[in-house]
């Protein structure tokens, strides 16, 4: 079976492309267009991992990663967090947060995919 | 991972009690785990711990198992491992680099339940 | 598939660039509302981000600077003015302008973007200078280097499981960069009943081999090395030369570890019994620290092994000691063999002949392959010395080409290395005193452009260098001038051409008019001439004038064992090269008579010249009634040399003679024979030198 990896992105150009790296390196995908779509799919959608941006409308990344921890199905997950690099702070924001990792944009595809690989094993 | 199934057989002399693990057990349900392992400790001065039917575990489950074993000692029982060569949980605990007779300060009598590196 | 994400772009950007207008439009009728501000930073937060993530790095780096303002914005640093709604208006639609011309491979008004960046620089309040885009990190391509052994402590914070960080995955990764022996602690544990199940209470000791570098192990704790506790020591560099195998002692690992204190250690070692056992035993150490030591001088010891398997594959290093011990032993062994094949030949002992010439064919393998182990080809000391020429002949103005032949010849490694500046030295010198300057040249009738020639050829027992201009050739008189004035000779000396010319080889003697750079700078022939003699070889000089100088240098193989023909004369034993023999033939009594006491045979229509070796070493006794003649080939040239009997072909461990015998001459060598006696091997060419001198 294959493991499900959920990406939170406003961005739709960004979504587009993370949702068809992983789907090429053999994961299932669920889109989230922002943190509260998000939160609403986790309750009812058990993912193996989550990709979220940090800077979206309606419920920000911190936002997300502190919420998805408080759900039972999501607290030891791996939740790895899109930044750019004048965000620096928000990488240690997104840590006290409960992130596992980072991953800095722009990124390529194969850099994506480390990553997913490093956490998710 | 298959959903985790603990069940707690005793043996006719009463002597020993088994724990039988099948499944997987990750830290979700660590809880439940260390649960049984105490539980089954209070019970009988033997204790063997079946994962020959274990499809998973995970770095939480390896630690409870050391622990368990630990404390056995600590109260003057004893707890096996019995595993039946079953290669996940070989592998899961070679791994995580759990080997015989390394890193315990309670087991003086070199029954240290984790496979030899040399095995 | 870029493309497909590169649409995907552009639509979302367009979107966002129209949605940008409104809001913008909107903030100028509320400039405080923060739910504006928040979406017009946003837009271009995204813009950029995703923008530098597609390739659109002109849209991204320019899209930074409108955020960098609204980011200010957004933290109260700066308010919205209407000069600030029109630039960023006039920044959107620049940014549709780039989007629009991204592609069509149109240009963008480069002058405008740079404009609106001025204007929002200085109301963000920084000068033209401001804050530069985000650079791209270079990614700086890993090197390949030597593996180097690491002892890693990785200790995890107690709640790593819930930032989703899963040790084992760490674990893995560093399995997957080299050899890797994990050893995991467990003397934290608490018991079961304190122990919170969704802690972390393990600890790793990991000894990791590893040519990947020490920055890529660190990579792997990227995401924990804040909150973890993680020390990373080198304790073993596996370098090409890596000989040892041993390693450090349990001890000592323990306390580069910290885990045992030097007082604790010296306790432990008073008593006379194991280590690791007593320091457990004695309560000192829990065995897991003990066990991990012990894992990390198993690991280091197997990659230090497997590295020595690995290099024996490849190359091997090895003191040149052991070689010269094997080429030693090879010769006695050649020697011992001789003996064996003649022993064997006297018995006519069908099975022992077998088993000679079995042993003889192995030996003649051994020779060969223990010889060609010191072998290298001249020609990687060839090919630096065409850089040399290119450097000084475009220094000095000259053109010279080098020509290079026998490149393949191999001399001993050792030989070689010695020989490198001595022959720096001659060309230095054919290039500054030999090679005249183009003009020069041109005047002379020769072509401009000067040649070097570099040979190097096999000759008997030696190598034969030559180092060949075609240069102005030596000035007799200037040397003789130059002996005089230094009071090497007394001006009313006689000299032949070749003393003349081995005066350039006397202690300071330079015949160049001014001193260059080149040469003529303390180091003189003299130098050169007494580094080839310390490899007991000989340098010769011929010279003709505005024609060229060849200097020849001549290296013995001192170590070589060499293929030659052995003759008898009276009881005394001589080896020729086998390599100058040419044929043998007889030589009787009516022959002698016949050529009327002038030493010439006449060889298939042929008259070849002859030395008679008994009257020219002198030995006592009437020579057989047919003698032979072994016809050696010299410099292009038969010469024969009449001795008693032929014996046949033997290969000879060439000892070199004593001191006394230094200055010998005819005699290069001598061997041991297989029945212990003496052999000399013959100096064939200064033979032949020295009975065209007698001639003469």
């Amino acid at each position: 079976m294959a493991k499900v990896i959920m990406t939170a992105d406003d961005s739709a150009s960004v979504r587009q492309m993370v949702t068809f790296t992983l789907k090429q390196g053999g994961y299932d995908v669920v889109e989230a267009v922002d943190g509260k779509d998000a939160l609403q799919k986790l309750a009812n959608t058990k993912v193996d991992m989550l990709i979220t941006d940090l800077n979206m409308p309606n419920l920000d990344g911190i936002g997300l990663i502190k919420g998805a921890r408080a759900l039972a199905s999501c607290k030891f997950i791996p939740i790895v967090m899109l930044t750019t690099e004048s965000q620096d702070s928000k990488k240690q924001e997104g840590k006290a947060a409960g992130a596992t990792g980072w991953i800095v944009k722009p990124f390529k595809p194969e850099q994506l995919m480390a990553v997913v690989k490093k956490v998710l094993g | 991972m298959d959903e985790v199934k603990l069940e707690r057989v005793k043996d006719p002399q009463g002597t020993t009690e088994t724990l039988r693990v099948t499944g997987g057990v990750t830290i979700c349900e660590a809880r439940d785990f260390r649960e049984a392992l105490l539980a089954t400790l209070e019970e009988a001065p033997e204790v063997r711990v079946d994962v020959s039917a274990l499809t998973g575990i995970d770095l939480t489950g390896l630690q409870l198992l050391c622990s368990a074993h630990q404390s056995a000692l600590r109260r003057g029982k004893t707890l096996h491992i019995f595993d039946g060569g079953n290669a996940t949980f070989r592998e899961a605990a070679n791994g995580a680099g759990f080997q015989r007779h390394t890193g315990c300060p309670q087991d003086r009598a070199c029954s240290c339940i984790w496979v030899g590196g040399e095995s | 598939m870029i493309d497909l994400h590169r649409q995907a772009f552009k639509e979302e950007a367009y979107e966002l660039l129209a949605e940008l207008e409104s809001s913008l439009l909107e903030l100028e009728e509320r400039p405080d509302d923060q739910d504006l501000i928040g979406r017009v930073f946003r837009a271009m937060h995204t813009i950029k981000g995703s923008g530098s993530m597609f390739g659109f790095d002109d849209i991204a780096s320019f899209t930074h600077e409108v955020e960098t303002v609204f980011d200010m914005v957004r933290n109260g640093k700066l308010t919205v003015t209407s000069r600030l709604v029109n630039l960023t208006l006039a920044a959107r639609d620049q940014i549709r302008a780039m989007l629009d011309a991204a592609d069509s491979g149109a240009e963008t008004d480069l002058q405008a973007s740079a404009g609106i960046i001025v204007g929002l620089r200085e109301l963000a309040g920084f000068g033209a200078g401001g804050q530069a885009a985000p650079e791209r990190r270079e990614e700086a391509a890993p090197q390949k280097k030597d593996p180097v052994t690491y002892r890693i402590r990785f200790v995890p914070p107690r709640d790593i499981f819930i930032t989703g960080t899963n040790p084992l995955n760490l674990l893995a990764e560093m399995k997957e960069l080299g050899t890797c022996t994990v050893v995991a602690q467990t003397d934290g544990f608490p018991p079961l009943e304190e122990m919170d199940p969704e802690g972390c209470y393990v600890y790793w000791d990991v000894i990791l081999t590893t040519d990947q570098g020490e920055n890529a192990v660190r990579d792997i704790f990227i995401f924990v090395e804040d909150d973890c506790d993680l020390k990373i020591e080198v304790v073993a560099e596996h370098s090409r030369y890596d000989e040892q195998q041993d390693y450090k002692k349990l001890g000592e690992i323990l306390l580069e570890r910290g885990d045992i204190t030097p007082d604790e250690m010296k306790a432990v070692l008073s008593r006379q019994k194991r280590f690791g056992e007593l320091a457990v035993s004695e309560g000192i150490l829990p065995e897991g620290k003990v066990n991990s030591a012990l894992a990390e001088q198993k690991h280091v010891k197997e990659v230090r092994q497997e590295k020595q398997v690995a290099d024996a594959s490849s190359s091997i290093r090895v003191p040149a000691e052991r070689l010269d011990l094997l080429v030693n032993l090879v010769g006695e062994m050649v020697t011992v063999q001789a003996r064996l094949s003649q022993t064997a030949a006297l018995r006519d002992d069908a099975e022992l002949m077998a088993i000679a010439e079995e042993v003889e064919r192995l030996t003649a393998e051994l020779r060969d392959s223990a010889l060609n182990i010191r072998m290298l080809p001249i020609g990687s000391t060839f090919s630096k010395f065409k850089r040399l020429v290119r450097d000084l002949s475009a220094e000095l103005g000259k053109q010279i080409e080098m020509t290079t032949e026998g490149e393949e010849t191999e001399l001993d490694k050792t030989v070689i290395e010695k020989l490198n500046d001595p022959l720096v030295h001659l060309i230095r010198n054919s290039i500054d005193h030999g090679i005249e300057l183009p003009e020069a040249r041109e005047a002379a009738g020769k072509p401009a452009r000067g040649t070097v020639h570099l040979a190097a050829v096999h000759s008997g027992d030696s190598v034969l260098i030559t180092i060949a201009d075609d240069g102005a050739g030596l000035d007799k008189e200037a040397i003789r001038g130059k002996g005089i004035e230094r009071g090497i000779i007394s001006a009313s000396a006689e000299l032949s051409e070749k003393e003349l010319f081995n005066l350039i080889f006397a202690p300071g003697f330079s015949t160049a008019k001014t001193v260059s750079s080149i040469s003529g700078r303390g180091v003189g022939m003299d130098v050169v001439k007494r580094a080839i003699e310390a490899l007991r070889g000989s340098i010769d000089i011929t010279s003709v004038r505005g024609q060229g100088t060849r200097i020849t240098v001549k290296i013995p193989l001192t170590l070589a064992i060499i293929e030659s023909l052995l003759v008898k004369i009276g009881n005394d034993a001589f080896m020729l090269p086998l390599a100058m023999v040419d044929e043998c033939v007889e030589l009787t009594r009516e022959d002698v008579a016949r050529s009327h006491g002038r030493n010439l045979a006449r060889v298939r229509e042929h008259l070849v010249p002859y030395i008679p070796l008994r009257r020219h070493f002198r030995i006592a006794g009437a020579p057989p009634e047919i003698e032979q003649i072994v016809i050696t080939q010299v410099n292009g040239m038969r010469v024969g040399f009449v001795v008693d009997h032929v014996i046949g072909e033997h290969q000879t461990v060439i000892k070199s003679l004593g001191r006394a015998y230094k200055d010998t001459e005819g005699i290069s060598g001598a061997t041991i024979l297989g029945d212990g006696s003496v052999a000399l091997i013959l100096d064939v060419p200064q033979l032949v030198q020295a009975a065209e001198v007698a001639q003469n």
